[in-house]
């Protein structure tokens, strides 16, 4: 015969009579009471464990497991119900220590107890699915004692009372409070927070809202961040000490919301303390703190960007604006790189190198350095001075951080063209003077431009330092050959200059004294014999000219410009010229001249001709005198103005008329180029890409787009279609 | 913690002492739980329910699956297919004991002290005497009284549609 197997039906529980004696169920539960009794009055040590866990076993055994259970919780109940009993007369102080002290026994109590029942634990309660020893006893303590209706209030009570002495200022006991929070996360997550936790929170908002509210009246912007992140520091350190951890996060968030952000506002736009007042004064650590605090609140660091934007903004738009400023172009941009220093510290030091800020930081600069259409030519004017004179003496590595922050300038620039032409001007003036402190330096320089606007940009620049090199060794080459020739002649330096890279500017010839015509021609007929095919005009407004003159006291020798070097060899003919005859003589256009005569008659300490009459204006009918009378101090006199000057009104719209004029061919270009890869394309789309494709040059302007598609649909590259006015399709 | 002790002494129901290592002791959950906890320090424990012959029966099979423990530890952890059946063979003979008189009081004595290697043992004895028999020989096995009365004894058969021969 098999096993009956899987055939669903049931078997009966036999229904055996357990003989057991019931009186002996009875005995050994009173054993076992006893023995719970003896535990609770501390006197367990009379007790034979194995007695009493073989007595509890035997219950179960016999299948008094149900007696046993109930019996246990009825003793425990009555003991908890004494000790709520003798909690309640405990006066004042001594409640919490009281608790403290009685959860303790009954914690050593339960353990005792749930050693001896261990095998009912094992047993009888999972297969009844009972609540085990343990919880059962932390259970009826939470009930019994805890939840008894004065000692909840009361327990609750004291502790929050002690956590506002504290507050203000008093010594508590934390072990004691340790131990209490530590019973009531035993008892169950929910029972600290419903007893406590909620009541904790809602007590402290109180407490720093009123805390804030007295705070901002009394006190300034810096001294209050300072209290509330020693608040913030102290809350944190309470919870460590003796509360739970997962209450850290929610009475920080309580101290965030209540003393930071309801007042975020009036923080930051406090009189004589607020944001900008600490911006202005560089105040490193009362900004940090204010960013740490309000990094942890939603929205705080958003107020204080926007502040600071706005402000950076205004100072900035003022700075270009003001017509002082305006009139000192190195110290314009000297201030605009000073400004740049002050936020990048700023920004570093108190601000954690935010991104975001220094986001801001750059759409601020960007913003109002193109409000003053002037800045690309005082950023050129700034390098101008400072590869002239301004590095002079400098170490390598000072003259990189230097250029590098003029790139960082000239990054905001939208009209990076305008930059260029300038620089090209300047440059010009530089290299030809022969005025420029390091050749590594403008190199440098190039270098970065070409990095940052690509090959095109920096094509000519380099051109032109082609050239100085090449006429060098033509220089050499020419008085190699007929050096013996040129023996008594003045000494000829030549610059030849391709005509592409240099900024042209039209120069009519003026007439050059007999003394120097021979050795020029000379020059000529030796470059155009190697160089065939070309052609060479002499730049009569771009030289430069050392004259020995004897006056009365000394000889000096005098630097001057071309067109003042002809002028004063006309001297040695006459004593006394008028301007009219000079004019005539020379050749030199009028205004040229007279800002020549200007020069040589009016200045002070220069005056190597006298002027009759003495006045600054130079009329027609004037007349110069050689100043015989003239002293200096130098020996060698410099009298030549080609310094770079900041441009005058009507230079500067020649200039811009210029540059707008190089910009339609290049609009152009880019029209045709998204045109040819695009075939069809609208209006609003050819503006947007045409833009994209020249920002890194300047900003194109949507009527000139407009004209020049205009223009090139005369010229018949572009058509519109039929139907659509406003798209326009390639004509191969 | 309590400082080590080497050995501990067990008092049989009848008195007399006995000495287990710690190792071996720690083999029943019950005297594992009254050594590590620093409440309860014994150096002496009486086990009541057990007699002197059943306690022998169970410190030997203590001792001598505490020693396999540490042999396989000393080998590092897994123990090698023939160390194994060769404890399996000598649980085997372990338990070739009379049934009357001491298997049923060993299962008592080893769920008391909680020996769950020898609790499983033991029960599994029981089952392998259970398997494939009548009731008749069950009977006859673990002497026990057929207490069904005949009406009782008929309506079974009927219901479960098997004998009871």
């Amino acid at each position: 015969m098999s096993a009956q197997k899987k055939r669903g039906f049931q078997i009966e529980a036999f229904k055996h009579r357990v003989v057991v004696d019931p009186k002996y169920a009875d005995k050994t539960w009173k054993v076992l009471e006893h023995a719970i009794h003896e535990i609770y009055n501390h006197n367990a040590s009379g007790l034979s464990f194995e007695e009493l866990y073989r007595n509890a076993y035997n219950m179960v055994l016999h299948k008094f497991g149900e007696k046993l259970y109930s019996g246990l919780a009825m003793t425990m109940t009555y003991h908890l119900k004494e000790i709520s009993k003798s909690l309640e007369a405990s006066q004042g102080e001594i409640f919490l220590e009281e608790v403290n002290r009685k959860w303790a026994d009954h914690n050593k109590a339960l353990q005792m107890i749930r050693d001896i029942l261990m095998y009912m634990d094992r047993t009888f309660i999972p297969s009844t699915h009972k609540t085990p020893v343990h919880e059962l006893g932390l259970n009826l303590w939470r009930d019994v004692v805890i939840h008894s209706s004065k000692a909840q209030a009361r327990l609750r009570d004291t502790l929050l009372d002690l956590i506002l002495r504290e507050r203000n200022g008093e010594v508590i006991n934390r072990g004691l409070m340790r131990n209490i929070t530590k019973m009531l996360m035993d008892l169950g997550y929910s029972v600290y927070q419903d007893d406590f936790e909620k009541h904790f929170l809602e007590v402290s908002a109180d407490f720093y809202c009123l805390e804030s509210q007295k705070f901002i009246e009394s006190c300034d912007c810096g001294d209050y961040l300072k209290k509330a992140e020693r608040r913030l520091n102290e809350e944190i350190e309470r919870v460590s000490h003796y509360l739970d951890s997962s209450s850290e996060s929610k009475i920080t968030n309580v101290v965030e919301k209540e003393m930071i952000e309801s007042h975020m506002l009036t923080l930051v736009h406090m009189e004589n303390s607020g944001l900008v007042n600490m911006l202005v004064d560089d105040k490193y650590e009362d900004l940090g703190r204010m960013y740490n605090l309000f990094h942890r609140v939603p929205a705080g660091l958003s107020i204080v960007k926007e502040v600071m934007t706005s402000y950076i903004r205004d100072t900035g738009k003022q700075l270009v604006t003001d017509p002082d400023r305006l009139r000192d172009p190195v110290d314009f941009v000297q201030r605009l790189l000073d400004l740049k220093d002050k936020y990048d510290k700023i920004i570093a030091l108190a601000f954690h190198n935010d991104k975001t800020f220094q986001n801001a930081l750059n759409s601020s600069f960007e913003y109002f350095i193109n409000l003053n259409v002037r800045s690309p030519e005082f950023i050129s004017l700034f390098v101008d001075d400072k590869l002239r004179r301004g590095l002079k003496g400098v170490g390598e590595e000072d003259v990189e951080v230097v250029l590098d922050k003029v790139m960082m300038l000239f990054r905001y620039l939208q009209e990076k063209d305008v930059f260029e032409k300038y620089y090209k001007q300047h440059l010009a003036k530089r290299l030809l003077s022969g005025k420029t402190v390091s050749d590594d330096a403008e190199r440098s320089l190039i270098v970065k431009l070409k990095t940052e606007c690509g090959y095109q940009f920096t094509s000519k620049l380099e051109g032109m330092f082609t050239d100085m090199k090449t006429s060098e060794d033509t220089i050499q080459g020419f008085y190699a050959c007929h050096g013996a020739e040129t023996g008594d002649s003045p000494t000829l330096s030549v610059h030849v200059l391709t005509t592409g890279s240099w900024p042209t500017q039209p120069s009519p010839q003026c007439n050059l004294p007999v003394e120097i015509l021979g050795v020029c021609e000379k020059f000529r007929s030796y470059y155009l014999g190697t160089h065939n095919g070309r052609r060479l005009s002499w730049q009569t407004n771009m030289g430069t000219a050392d004259l020995k003159a004897t006056f009365k006291g000394q000889k000096h020798e005098l630097n001057v410009s071309t067109y003042q070097m002809c002028v004063l060899m006309l001297f040695n003919n006459a004593d006394g010229l008028t301007c009219k005859e000079i004019e005539q003589a020379t050749r030199i256009p009028l205004s040229d001249l007279k800002r020549c005569l200007q020069s040589l008659a009016c200045v002070k300490g220069k005056n190597v001709l006298r002027k009759e009459p003495m006045s600054k204006d130079i009329a027609e009918d004037d007349a110069f005198f050689f100043n015989d009378k003239f002293t200096s101090k130098f020996i060698k006199v410099k009298i030549g103005t080609v310094v770079a000057q900041r441009e005058s009104e009507p230079e500067n719209i020649e200039t811009r008329q210029r540059v707008e004029e190089d910009r339609k061919p290049q609009i152009e270009a880019a029209i045709v180029r998204i045109m040819k890869a695009r075939r069809t394309l609208d209006h609003n789309n050819i503006v947007t890409e045409v833009t994209k494709q020249l920002q890194s040059r300047f900003l194109p302007n949507p009527v000139v787009i407009k004209k020049r598609i205009e223009s090139l649909i005369e010229r018949e590259f572009l058509e519109r279609d039929k139907l659509d006015r406003k798209l326009y399709r390639y004509l191969a | 913690m309590s400082s080590p002790v080497e050995q501990i002494t067990v008092v049989s129901s009848d008195g007399d002492e006995f000495k287990m290592t710690v190792a071996a002791a720690m083999q029943s959950e019950q005297l594992k739980q009254m050594l590590t906890d620093d409440s309860i320090s014994i150096v002496k424990v009486p086990v009541e329910n057990i007699s002197t012959e059943i306690l022998v029966k169970v410190i030997e099979y203590c001792q001598k699956h505490a020693d396999h423990e540490a042999a396989t530890k000393a080998n590092g952890g897994g123990a090698s297919d023939s160390e194994a059946e060769e404890l399996n063979k000598w649980d085997a003979e372990f338990m070739k004991v009379d049934v009357e008189d001491k298997l049923f009081h060993i299962l008592m004595a080893a769920n008391y002290l909680e020996i769950k290697g020898l609790f499983d043992l033991a029960c599994q004895t029981v089952a392998d005497l259970i398997k494939g028999k009548t009731p008749k020989q069950i009977r006859k096995i673990f002497n026990l009284k057929n207490d069904f009365t005949p009406e009782e004894q008929e309506r079974l058969s009927r219901q479960h549609n098997c004998s009871f021969d």
